[in-house]
């Protein structure tokens, strides 16, 4: 009896020996109360930290256009949200509200009052029930002093912001933005050269590209956002050369290429013929010219404001269409509306992408005939437009430099209207 | 020596045992913040204060206006409530709801029977699957949420009792009969109209003809017993009789009968008298206006 306690008691001692004989070391010192708590509070002054704040881009659902907001984070709670686009009527808006960094799904950012600029995209009133289904509630998935990576809390969207210098006055930000927005859309399609592939991209001014492969006819759509040197996919695109492309910056020629991948960008079409076949009217940017067109229309405004006392001012002159008329210089009077048709031809070389205009002398409509006869300066200025010119345009088309093949010093740029 | 080695063996257990894992971890700091703590110089302090002084400290009530988005119904899309309604509502509710029940019953009775949390949320919590709205819920006597708080509209009474007071005065009744339940005659007047699922398809007309004031009351009894409590409550005599008039004959009975076991419930359980107590309501809501809001705040 004694014999089996004895091993009975040998193999319990052995048994404690084995269970007690390693403490498992911790991974971390702190509990994941405490470090949770402790990343609450650096985000909480990472955000208040930057004295300009943020650059916020906000996509409400991964299919949704994107939006910019510009955000400032104070110490006492407070956050003002500042945006420019169509949902707060196309102009500047800035809103306060309160914020706050709470341990939920990790650290969250939240946004816990309304905010008038922000909650747009979460508000269900509209459209009724579900609205443009946002989140308002975002989980800190990493942060530094310059970039914090969030996911919307209820729609996991990706979200992220960049701090902003100090030096950028905010509503000078959206500006810029804005001015990208129209050198990149505007021009109708645009293409998508990958490596061989080429898509013809539509719907640009919505901030969703609607992709179609030219080969296949496939569609796809890509949500982007504009940014202060191009452009920004929601998702990264994988290319046929098997790289993933997400920022595009505009060059100098016009063109929008990745930044990681020269082969892959974006084009429009052809100035020459694009321009040609437009139909639009294109106003003269009487401060970008040279002194061959900017003297006669200097001249322009004198006589007429001489000429009609102050009724008939210069409005703006232009390079236009009219029906029936065919291509012409125009010319548009304030504050009693009066337009005028001078007629122009417009031949295009299609090989070159080179544009010649050559009046048509002595052909003008009924108010072009009467301002003809008492103005001067129209003759000087029709006249001055013969040429063959080299045409320079960006993506958007909404801006064309005309510079005259034969003296690159003659040159003037026209702004669709 | 065989017993020698066996009182070795138990020493040695006995060894084991009493130092086997004596390592025990410090305590760690809590991981709770003071709720409390007011930061003065947070653009809110006034107003937090004032909802400590006004509902945490009488009514031991967390009024709750920066949203919790886990403290709300997770199916609905929804955002916060705005700070310039919430503070305007805070006032409002003190006022037209708990200052009314201090007067006309006493200071004790909401402390006792109130809810612990109110919850503001800034838009309405909308079904798009059948086409409703909830306007306000009460959860076991303890929590009452408001939607919709960016649309309040304080000289619109019609909308403000419609959104936000009906809402308050219909979810207290539920606390109200969780607590002390009401008579079972009630549900034998209407038994056999109620439709739980097709109550939307109702218009408020040929609710008021089936003897319901409104077409959620015709949704199931219980609703029906609070909301006539609700709707007599915040309704001007002229709206509440524009109700029987819809009602006709045979309608304006049954809302009757059933207002009758509700006064007779009120006055007999909770020593509440629903006339005076609407007089005072009505009279309160009279004197809402731009003067009557804290601009402090």
């Amino acid at each position: 009896m004694v014999r089996i306690t004895t091993y009975f008691i040998l193999i319990l001692s052995i048994s404690m020996l084995a269970g007690c004989v390693k403490e498992q070391e911790n991974l971390f010192d702190e509990t994941a109360a405490v470090r949770l708590n402790n990343a609450i509070e650096s985000i909480d002054s990472t955000l208040t930290n930057a004295s300009n704040g943020w650059v916020m881009q906000y996509f409400a659902t991964s299919e949704s256009p994107g939006y910019t907001m510009l955000i400032k984070f104070s110490s006492n709670g407070e956050a003002v949200v500042a945006a420019k686009n169509q949902l707060v009527k196309g102009k500047y808006t800035e809103a306060k509200s309160i914020f706050d960094v709470i341990g939920d799904n990790g650290p969250v950012l939240t946004f816990n009052t309304f905010n008038d600029v922000l909650h747009i995209f979460s508000n269900p009133e509209n459209p009724s029930g579900t609205g443009l289904e946002g989140d308002y509630e975002f989980v800190v998935n990493n942060y530094s002093d310059s970039l914090i990576q969030l996911k919307g809390k209820k729609r996991g969207t990706e979200i992220e912001m960049q701090r902003l210098s100090e030096s950028n006055s905010w509503s000078d930000y959206f500006d810029e933005l804005d001015k990208m927005d129209n050198q990149i859309l505007g021009a109708g399609s645009l293409y998508f050269i990958t490596g061989r592939d080429t898509f013809i991209v539509l719907n640009g001014s919505t901030h969703v590209f609607e992709f179609q492969n030219t080969t296949t006819n496939e569609t796809t759509q890509i949500p982007f956002i504009i940014t202060k040197k191009g452009l920004k996919f929601y998702a990264p695109y994988i290319t046929s050369g098997n790289k993933n492309v997400q920022t595009f910056s505009l060059s100098d020629d016009g063109k929008l290429y990745a930044d990681n991948d020269k082969n892959t960008y974006f084009a429009g079409p052809k100035i020459g013929s694009y321009f040609v076949n437009s139909q639009s009217t294109y106003a003269f940017d009487t401060t970008r010219m040279s002194d061959h067109f900017k003297m006669p229309i200097r001249e322009l405004h004198q006589q007429m404001k001489e000429h009609y006392n102050g009724k008939r001012n210069v409005d703006f002159i232009a390079l236009s269409y009219k029906t029936g008329f065919g291509n012409s210089f125009y010319l548009a009077t304030t504050p009693t509306v009066t337009t005028a048709n001078f007629k122009i031809e417009l031949t295009l070389d299609p090989n070159n992408d080179v544009i010649t205009i050559a009046r048509e002398k002595g052909i003008y409509d009924s108010n072009g005939e009467l301002f003809y006869t008492n103005i001067n300066a129209i003759e000087d200025i029709w006249s001055q437009l013969d040429g063959s010119y080299k045409l320079i345009s960006g993506l958007s088309k909404k801006e064309v430099k005309f510079i005259d093949l034969n003296d690159e010093s003659r040159y003037f740029v026209v702004m669709k209207r | 020596m065989d017993k020698f080695k066996y009182y070795v063996l138990i020493i040695v257990f006995i060894v084991l045992i009493s130092s086997g894992c004596n390592k025990n971890d410090e305590l760690t700091d809590s991981i709770f913040v003071d709720a409390q703590e007011q930061n003065l110089d947070s653009p809110t302090y006034n107003f937090d204060v004032w909802l400590n002084d006004n509902f945490r400290e009488p009514y031991n009530l967390s009024f709750k206006y920066r949203m919790e988005d886990v403290g709300s119904d997770l199916y609905y899309n929804l955002v916060p409530a705005s700070l310039e309604k919430s503070k305007q509502l805070a006032q409002l509710v003190k006022y037209l709801w708990f200052d009314v029940y201090a007067e006309m019953v006493d200071e004790e009775f909401l402390k006792k029977y109130g809810p612990r949390i109110i919850h503001l949320i800034g838009s309405p919590a909308y079904s798009p699957n059948s086409g409703t709205m909830v306007l306000g819920t009460a959860e076991g006597g303890i929590k009452v949420t408001l939607y919709s708080c960016n649309n309040l509209d304080y000289k619109n009474p019609d909308q403000m009792n419609e959104f936000y007071f009906k809402t308050m005065h219909h979810e207290f009744a539920h606390i109200l009969h969780q607590t002390k339940s009401y008579p079972k005659d009630f549900e034998q007047i209407s038994a056999g109209s109620y439709s739980p699922m097709g109550w939307q398809y109702i218009t408020a007309a040929d609710a008021a003809k089936m003897g319901f004031v409104s077409p959620y009351s015709a949704s199931q009894a219980r609703e029906d017993f609070v909301e006539i409590i609700a709707n007599y409550l915040v309704k001007s005599d002229e709206s509440w009789n524009k109700t029987l008039e819809m009602a006709g004959e045979e309608g304006s009975a049954i809302i009757n009968s059933k207002l009758e076991i509700c006064s007779k419930w009120l006055k007999e359980k909770w020593d509440i008298d629903i006339v005076l107590m609407r007089n005072e309501i009505i009279k309160r809501q009279q004197n809402i206006d731009d003067d009557f809001f804290n601009k402090e705040l």
